[in-house]
């Protein structure tokens, strides 16, 4: 259960046409193809970890901080700890996998922060 | 994604076909697969461009039929070879291009995705191509 690539603690996710308009992509084409991948990977082929508490750990575990560190390794701030979704990404398409040094996973989230934040505010 | 089913190296390479009787600039291609050079991942879908447009000048020209249904045949569709078919006998240019899963991440994407870009101006098509 430690092999996530990635944990994104994140308020409601965007519609996909709202992934594509961050990124400038429009909604038919080789670059949405693209960029769908990543979507999916972030927000429908991952764990939402919160969830998971809620539905299966709660009763083993004191709260979603410490289930969060023992189950998967990683600890969450409270700010993070109350998000909408802490979503566990194990697989992240060849454009955002940080296997690959010149990845665009830092492009995404920024993109995906600023979104975030726009609607913030 | 493509899935190679035999014999696996470390890098592999694939084809794709390019038919236009056009110049590809970076203008039809950024109209054709529907992505801004301005954008977060502008950067990336540049170096796809350059990579194809590379790809493109150092391919093979392909000026016959035969050399597409030759002992390579299994590398374009039948709805692939058609279109070839057709492009040659209107004078347009027809190339087959390679890339590289070896090299930078644009051209890996590209050598790995199963695509085709379509528009008035410029046909790629890069389906179940030769490793």
């Amino acid at each position: 259960m430690r092999n996530a690539k990635l944990i994104l603690p994140f308020p409601k996710p965007p519609s996909l046409a709202e992934f594509f308009e961050m990124l400038s992509v429009k909604s038919q084409g080789l670059a949405a193809q693209l960029t769908e991948r990543v979507y999916s990977d972030f927000f429908l082929g991952s764990l939402d970890l919160k969830e998971e508490y809620r539905r299966y750990y709660c009763v083993e575990y004191a709260d979603l901080g410490d289930y969060i560190e023992m189950c998967h390794g990683e600890y969450l701030a409270e700010a993070d700890l109350s998000q909408e979704h802490i979503f566990r990404i194990k697989h992240l398409s060849q454009m955002v996998d940080p296997s690959y040094s010149d990845n665009y996973l830092d492009s995404v989230l920024e993109s995906l922060k600023k979104w975030k934040s726009d609607r913030e505010d | 994604m493509k899935i190679k089913m035999d014999f696996v190296s470390n890098s592999s390479s694939t084809s794709f076909i390019y038919i236009s009787d056009q110049q590809f600039t970076k203008e039809s291609f950024f109209e054709a697969i529907g992505a801004s050079d301005q954008g977060p991942l502008g950067s990336l879908f540049v170096s796809m461009y350059e990579e194809l447009n590379s790809s493109i000048a150092n391919g093979e020209r392909i000026v016959g039929i035969d050399q597409v249904a030759s002992a390579r045949d299994f590398d374009v569709t039948p709805e692939v070879f058609e279109r070839v078919s057709v492009a040659l006998t209107e004078g347009k240019r027809v190339v087959r291009g390679m890339l590289s899963s070896d090299g930078a991440l644009a051209e890996s994407i590209l050598c790995m995705e199963i695509f085709e870009i379509e528009t008035d101006k410029i046909f790629i098509n890069a389906y179940p191509n030769y490793w």
